[in-house]
């Protein structure tokens, strides 16, 4: 199967096989005990949370566990989301990234590692490659086309920031440069994201 | 994904990030200019550096807006993410995990409906469908068979045209015959042809079809024993669950001369289920019976929770389902009484325990 179509199917792929789905209404029956709406989230969205934890912890059994304790998570706080502050998946994909983050610490501690050990392997975006680029819909593609625009200095450092869970000092120590610029990249990057990416919000509800 | 159908696309329709898409706003990195929001947003701050972002937020339903704002910018990096595929039968675990969860921790251990058994069909059905193959077989026959009858056609006019050639005028009566007959002859060849052709792509078609028809049988048996395996481990997934749940109390019961644990109910108070385990036991004397009793503070006599004969191995799992306070339990204990039971015990007490 074509990786790029089959990710595609995977992502559009709905209980009743509608085209889309009102995450709004999933996450109200969620809260309201409807055990269906939360397989039907999970549906939707368990692929792309899998991709962003597996890229965080680097391990795909981890990665797995994590993948549920998200979902675990939503069903348990349903009830407390509101549903006006924007995007469901935007929730969704921020509670796979701390539970990931949570667990790469706890990891790293036993093993008496730090966070920046692992940074040479963050480098998502360090080489083009068109075919991998264009798998997992339009997206992705204009995602990391949008980052790729980025100045190298500027992309390491938001890539350190989203995918290792370094802080600005972890990043200033890693890449060897002050805390100052750091910041400075940090903040000119996420500037120049938001200019690029600023629609994808209007169009994720 | 269906949402991205609104994306800017450039003149060739490709999306593309160089097309005009939301106007630059930097009004707020104004606005906001003494918080390092990006490095909030990104997690990425230092403890005291976060809190005043979040003690600046509460009371700032603007500031708020704008790091939701920008928390969601942020989150699209997830979307960049190298594309690992979680594996289908592991992922219908999770699922089928996630489903039995939900349903215990909502209303105890519940079996799992066949409405999510069709839940799960979705993530393991392969692609394309059979039908879908003998739909697109269909349609490549058709192809093919309309392929032929051009290529037939062609030949037919290529051997036609070649007979146009200039004549001897003398026979033109004569040849016109032959060439009519020759064309004739011709045509009916092409129309044999056709048909044997067709007769032979049916009997092709037909194969195709009974080996296609074959395996879609098979595969929908393979897919009715996938989702009754799935049922079953979603139904146990539930049982592990509700044992592990806050709502399960063990009791213990154990033999009153060797000290020594005979048997372990659990009891989940949420769904009144009662399970005991029971190992060791000796036979009921001739006439006799055991029967389970909770002894309770409600209830001024001890009730009866059924009555067993132990297997010859001396085990035995007892089910029953019986409604009680949480904190109403006492004890539970087994007695040895005459074959069918009793409303209230009166024989020796072989076993018995309090909630640990």
């Amino acid at each position: 199967m074509n990786p790029s179509s089959g990710d595609q199917a995977y992502h559009n792929r709905t209980v009743n096989g509608s085209p889309s789905l009102d995450e709004a209404g999933l996450i109200r029956r969620i809260a309201g005990g409807d055990e269906h709406a939360l397989a039907a989230l999970y549906d939707r969205w368990a692929q792309p949370v899998y991709a962003l934890v597996v890229q965080v912890l680097r391990d795909r059994d981890e990665a797995e566990d994590v993948v549920e304790e998200t979902f675990w998570q939503v069903w348990q706080r349903a009830s407390s989301y509101d549903v006006s502050r924007g995007a469901i998946h935007t929730w969704l994909l921020t509670i796979a990234r701390s539970r990931a983050l949570d667990r790469l610490r706890a990891k790293q501690r036993r093993k008496g590692e730090s966070l920046t050990t692992r940074g040479d392997a963050l480098q998502v975006f360090a080489e083009s490659d068109p075919e991998r680029d264009a798998e997992g819909g339009e997206r992705r593609t204009i995602v990391i086309a949008a980052m790729r625009e980025l100045p190298e200095d500027q992309r390491r450092t938001l890539e350190l920031a989203y995918f290792g869970g370094l802080s600005q000092s972890e990043i200033a120590d890693y890449l060897r440069q002050p805390l100052g610029t750091v910041k400075t990249r940090m903040r000119l990057g996420m500037q120049k994201l938001r200019e690029r990416l600023g629609f994808l919000r209007e169009t994720s509800a | 994904m269906s949402d991205e159908r609104d994306i800017p696309r450039d003149a060739a329709g490709v999306p593309s990030p160089d097309v005009p898409m939301t106007p630059p706003d930097n009004t707020m990195d104004d606005d906001f200019a003494s918080y390092d929001l990006d490095g909030y947003v990104l997690g990425a701050l230092a403890d005291d550096e976060a809190a005043q972002v979040r003690a600046a937020a509460q009371g700032n339903s603007r500031l708020a807006e704008e790091i939701e704002r920008r928390h969601e910018i942020i989150t699209q990096l997830a979307f960049a993410a190298p594309v690992h595929h979680i594996n289908r039968g592991r992922s219908a675990g999770i699922r089928s995990r996630l489903v039995s969860r939900a349903v215990s921790s909502r209303e105890g251990h519940v079996p799992v409906s066949r409405r999510t058994a069709d839940l799960l069909r979705p993530l393991l059905r392969r692609d394309p469908s059979p039908r879908d193959t003998t739909a697109r077989g269909g349609t490549r026959d058709e192809a093919r068979s309309g392929a032929t009858t051009s290529t037939a056609a062609s030949t037919t006019t290529s051997t036609t045209t070649s007979f146009t050639a200039p004549l001897d005028s003398t026979s033109a009566l004569q040849l016109r015959a032959v060439r009519r007959n020759y064309r004739l002859a011709l045509g009916v060849l092409a129309a044999a042809a056709t048909v044997v052709i067709a007769w032979q792509q049916s009997r092709i078609a037909g194969a195709g079809n009974a080996v296609r028809s074959v395996f879609a049988t098979r595969e929908q048996a393979t897919a009715r024993r996938l989702d009754s395996l799935l049922v079953a481990s979603a139904h146990k997934d539930s049982v592990i669950a509700s044992f592990a749940g806050p709502n399960m109390k063990v009791i213990d019961l154990i033999n009153y001369s060797s000290q020594s644990p005979l048997a372990r109910m659990f009891w989940e108070q949420k769904t009144a289920q009662w399970t005991m385990y029971a190992y060791h036991m000796r036979q009921p004397k001739p006439g006799k019976t055991f029967q389970v009793w909770l002894v309770t503070k409600t209830a001024p006599a001890p009730i009866s929770a059924g009555t067993f004969t132990p297997n010859p191995d001396g085990s035995y799992v007892m089910h029953a389902k019986y409604a009680l306070d949480a904190n109403a339990l006492v004890k539970v204990a087994v007695s040895e009484e005459p074959t069918g039971g009793v409303p209230a015990p009166t024989g020796p007490i072989i076993i018995a325990g309090a909630e640990r």
